[in-house]
């Protein structure tokens, strides 16, 4: 196990967002959680990157409990994500993107850096080799010194898996990857989730609401309704759920 | 157009982009190196308070540029970089060449303080806060009246490093070049922060703070060391301003002074080394202008504008206010376009620069 949540809940006044839900995601698997607008998924995102604390329930990340850390905690475990509606940094350039998520493994501190010690040199050479990897892998050298703001929405969302990936995490938790993206574009990121667990075998946590991508990728599947985790399986057994036939559909 | 054909790593991380680049940047340091000698005192005067502005304008620029922050009370900085060198020169003895560094520090030290409990403030509330906070030192100052002589302020003696004299009236040009060599210095440090790690936090926290965060970027730290460096470059800059102005009190550092120093990044350009410069110029140069016009009408027509005393803060105003209009990226901005439109020409295109709009942000996540 990767990723364990036991009985997760977090309420926002009286409205219980996510109400008990547990769950266990598999080291090397693509887990994608779906549900109807509303149903908690995001809300469950930002309770493992720890933007929210959940009012009951711990999280265990690869067996150490990571309840207790903060958001930029978590860079360094190995967990990265993206988020729904784009947050790169427009003013920068994709290359300074992809760099800011190798911030977090520097050895160097500021004096060090505002000094520029030799060492510096090196490490942000190594940094770029790690960068210019992810360029290659997901097609990026056109926009390698565009500035974000000049950019497509669709080359955005891609950017920005790219800054996630250039984290070298162990986890990637992708949140609505597809949403916003061409057909064609669509199935391009199918087969980049699809490398990215087996070429780089990175696990993947991902909220869609595209079930075709889901189906193309998900290796398991968790169904959200109204805070609570009603079924997981495969993605026809979600579908031949009642529960989460009546959530989408109604009664 | 010229095309830099990169077979390595290290063109992106070098400070030049090319010779013809560095050539430039040596000519320029040469041009200034050589200025004492064939400008009369007086100009170089002013071009070293062009400088001496020009690092205060670094300082803040650092803070908003770079790290997107506001700032109203840079001139607490100012002054506690002057009060600093000057109190450890005459109380405690120290040489300048320590008491220097030492302002900056103490400085620094003050900026941090101020921003760890202040990370949580955005925008107009940050501007407000950094204001009282400029207020509030120079109420300080008055109350620390041992220390800092109160109400009457300080005199600065001369700059003296090695047995070499580098005093305001006696020897300017030491002087000069004393803060140019300083200025240089700084720009490196600046050159330095923008190609490493932390010049890439401090854009972070500008420009997503919730997504810095999820890059592993510690905001509250970062903001900290951006106040951090911030202060220290505006602490260097009030170090020189009180040996500049041989006499200073709590007045010389009043909130106009903040205001100027902010006005002075936004003219120039915020957000590049050259803005700061550039507004520095702007700064020091128009009330040469206006002074040398006055006499010139006056000689002319007998219309006597000495009778208008506002006119100074009035034509600076009206810059300031023609620049967000017409050019919110300043001067280095409106240079960028022009350098861009002869690179181009003809294919320069009139909304090459227009930014695009930025999508939907994620909702605020506290």
């Amino acid at each position: 196990m990767i990723l364990s949540l036991k009985n997760i809940s977090l309420n926002f006044g009286g409205i219980k967002a996510v109400d008990q839900v547990s769950l266990d995601v598999k080291e090397g698997e693509i887990f994608a959680l779906i549900g109807p607008n509303g149903a908690g998924k995001s809300t469950m995102f930002n309770i493992i990157s720890r933007y929210y604390t959940q009012s009951n329930g711990s999280i265990i990340y690869r067996n150490e409990s990571i309840d207790k850390l903060q958001p930029h905690h978590l860079s360094k475990i190995g967990v990265a994500r993206t988020f729904q509606n784009i947050e790169l940094f427009p003013n920068s350039t994709v290359l300074q993107n992809l760099l800011v998520g190798q911030n977090s493994s520097k050895s160097s501190n500021f004096l060090q850096e505002m000094l520029f010690f030799p060492s510096v040199r090196k490490a942000e050479i190594d940094r770029r080799i790690i960068v210019e990897e992810v360029i290659d892998f997901l097609n990026l050298q056109p926009f390698r010194d565009k500035q974000i703001s000049a950019l497509s929405y669709g080359t955005r969302k891609i950017v920005e898996l790219g800054r996630a990936l250039s984290m070298q995490p162990n986890l990637l938790l992708l949140d609505e990857p597809a949403s916003g993206l061409s057909a064609e574009e669509t199935t391009d990121l199918a087969f980049w989730i699809e490398d990215i667990k087996k070429i780089m075998g990175i696990t993947v946590l991902m909220v869609e609401h595209d079930l075709n991508l889901v189906g193309k990728v998900a290796d398991r599947v968790g169904a959200l309704v109204e805070g609570n985790l009603v079924a997981i399986g495969s993605l026809k057994e979600i579908q031949a759920n009642r529960k989460v036939v009546e959530a989408y559909i109604g009664t | 157009m010229r095309t830099i054909f990169k077979t390595s790593y290290d063109p992106d991380i070098n400070l030049f982009k090319d010779r013809f680049h560095r050539l430039c940047y040596v000519l320029l340091c040469v041009v200034l190196i050589l200025f004492p000698f064939f400008l009369n005192e007086y100009f170089i005067g002013e071009l070293t308070l062009t400088l001496i502005w020009a690092i205060a304008g670094m300082g803040l620029m650092i803070l908003v540029g770079q790290s997107g922050q506001v700032s109203l009370g840079h001139s607490a900085f100012m002054a506690t970089g002057a009060y600093s060198v000057v109190i450890l020169q005459s109380k405690l003895g120290l040489p300048f060449i320590l008491a220097l560094p030492a302002a900056g520090l103490i400085s620094a030290l003050l900026g941090v303080l101020i921003a760890l409990p202040t990370t949580r403030l955005h925008g107009i509330y940050l501007a407000i806060l950094t204001l009282a906070i400029s207020v509030l030192v120079e109420d300080i100052i008055v109350l620390a009246e041992p220390l800092t002589g109160g109400v009457n302020g300080m005199f600065a003696s001369d700059i003296v490093i090695f047995g070499i004299n580098f005093g305001r009236y006696s020897n300017i040009e030491n002087l000069y070049w004393l803060v140019l060599f300083t200025t240089i210095l700084l720009v490196l440090v600046y050159k330095n922060i923008l190609r490493t790690p932390i010049g890439r936090a401090f854009a972070s926290i500008r420009d997503s703070e919730v997504s810095a965060s999820a890059m592993g970027v510690n905001v509250v730290l970062t903001k900290a060391v951006a106040f951090g460096v911030s202060s220290f470059f505006t602490g260097i800059a009030g170090a020189f301003f009180g040996h500049f102005a041989t006499a200073f009190n709590y007045e010389t550092f009043n909130v106009i002074m903040s205001i100027t120093i902010l006005l002075m990044i936004v003219i120039g350009g915020v957000g590049s080394i050259h803005g700061a410069f550039l507004g520095a110029i702007v700064i020091t140069l128009l009330p040469v202008l206006i002074s040398f016009l006055r006499d010139f009408i006056f000689q002319g027509t007998s219309i006597n504008l000495m009778a208008l005393p506002g006119i100074e803060t009035g034509i600076f105003s009206l810059i300031l206010i023609l620049v967000i209009l017409f050019e919110p990226r300043g001067i280095y901005g409106a240079w960028l376009k022009t350098r861009t439109y002869f690179e181009l020409f003809p294919l320069y295109r009139k909304d090459m620069f227009r930014r695009q709009k930025s999508y939907l942000k994620t909702e605020r996540l506290r």
